[in-house]
């Protein structure tokens, strides 16, 4: 598994999102300001969450983004597979396969295949109320912490 | 040295809003305005608009050092942790000699044979597994490396340790101070990495070298019964 800027982006706007939009839709550039990265980029990531449907958005003056679903229903997992792809320990070797008697198979199923599965399995039981929760945890008073 | 952070991002809404304010303004009553009108509303704007860039950059420099609980900014820091060929390689090599060593100086040369890995390639992962105590080697004609201790004492994760480094998928959570951000205290996806890395330390503390050989050669069995 290796998450790339797209990822770790996206699912830092994901949480930023789910934080920020509970009174209604939240615009690309606000999230972009305080995640410190371009609107520009965003668009790209959100357009992907959006075909996800992991966002929603309303175009207009009171436009923006909300959550495609409830913060308890999005695990990290499905934010970091639409991002990007599976998830897998090791690069899946997809031309030659290993003969089925071999050492490396042997590895494979007993040692990669079970690191990813539960690297799986712990993606998958994250949701991101459970992340906006440890943030507020964190945070002490989350009502103070955004203006916007 | 919060108040820098959090006046940036208090400052910055205020402004924006007098440069939306003022578009807004221009917009419906642009034929209204006198000329200084104009001239009053652009020097307000770019004022603020200046300052909004400035704020933005201040933020960017990585010089705010901030325990600022209220802070909104959720890192998420570089994620690496995909086992490379090095890895996975070295865990062959030893389960290899596992195997077929038991405790016996085995040769490199037949350890690449068996496993098609060159040897040039195992001698330099032979290295770092050599420094970690997992192997030890021996010279001459009877020489070559053996486990340095008994196969069930070796875990996957001492393997992929010594070659890979710690499983974590971001470099703050095993770091003491280099690495931490500044973020650090209050960075909510640090939570995430932490249990990623647990839980892997944990699968892969659970499985032997030994664990490893006997499986393979359970498989053997199997195959050989198959074809007889």
């Amino acid at each position: 598994m290796k998450v790339s800027t797209k990822g770790r982006y996206g699912l830092r706007s994901m949480i930023d999102l789910a934080i920020n939009s509970t009174e209604g839709h939240v615009a690309l550039l606000y999230i972009a300001e305080r995640q410190n990265v371009s609107v520009n980029y965003l668009e790209q990531v959100f357009s992907i969450l959006r075909k996800a449907d992991l966002v929603k958005s309303v175009k207009g003056a009171q436009g923006g983004y909300t959550l495609g679903d409830s913060p308890s229903r999005i695990t990290i997992g499905r934010i970091l597979r639409a991002l990007e792809g599976s998830l897998s320990i090791v690069e899946v070797s997809d031309s030659k396969t290993e003969m089925d008697n071999s050492l490396q198979y042997c590895i494979k199923v007993n040692v990669w295949d079970k690191m990813t599965e539960s690297l799986n399995q712990i993606v998958d039981s994250i949701t991101l109320e459970d992340m906006v929760n440890d943030y507020k945890k964190m945070n002490g008073n989350a009502d103070q912490m955004y203006y916007i | 040295m919060g108040i820098v952070d959090d006046s940036s991002i208090v400052t910055s809404v205020p402004l924006r809003h007098i440069t939306g304010y003022d578009s807004l303004l221009r917009k419906k009553y642009a034929d209204l305005l006198p000329e200084e009108g104009h001239q009053y509303l652009n020097n307000i704007s770019s004022a603020a608009m200046n300052k909004v860039k400035v704020l933005i950059k201040i933020r960017q420099k990585d010089t705010i050092i901030s325990n600022n609980k209220r802070n909104p900014v959720i890192l998420l820091m570089g994620v690496k942790m995909k086992i490379s060929t090095k890895g996975r390689y070295g865990l062959v090599a030893l389960v290899d000699m596992a195997i077929y060593g038991e405790r016996d100086y085995i040769n490199l040369k037949s350890i690449s044979e068996r496993q098609g890995i060159p040897d040039k390639y195992l001698e330099q992962i032979f290295i770092p597994l050599k420094r970690a105590g997992l192997i030890d080697s021996l010279r001459g004609a009877q020489g070559g490396y053996r486990l340095s201790r008994a196969a069930d004492k070796i875990t996957v994760k001492d393997v992929l340790n010594s070659l890979e480094g710690p499983l974590a998928p971001v470099d703050c959570i095993v770091d003491a101070k280099g690495e931490r951000c500044n973020q650090f205290d209050c960075c909510v996806t640090r939570v995430l990495w932490q249990k990623i890395m647990e839980e892997l330390n944990s699968v892969t503390d659970a499985i032997s070298l030994a664990d490893l050989a006997k499986l393979f050669k359970e498989s053997q069995k199997g195959s050989i019964e198959v074809i007889s």
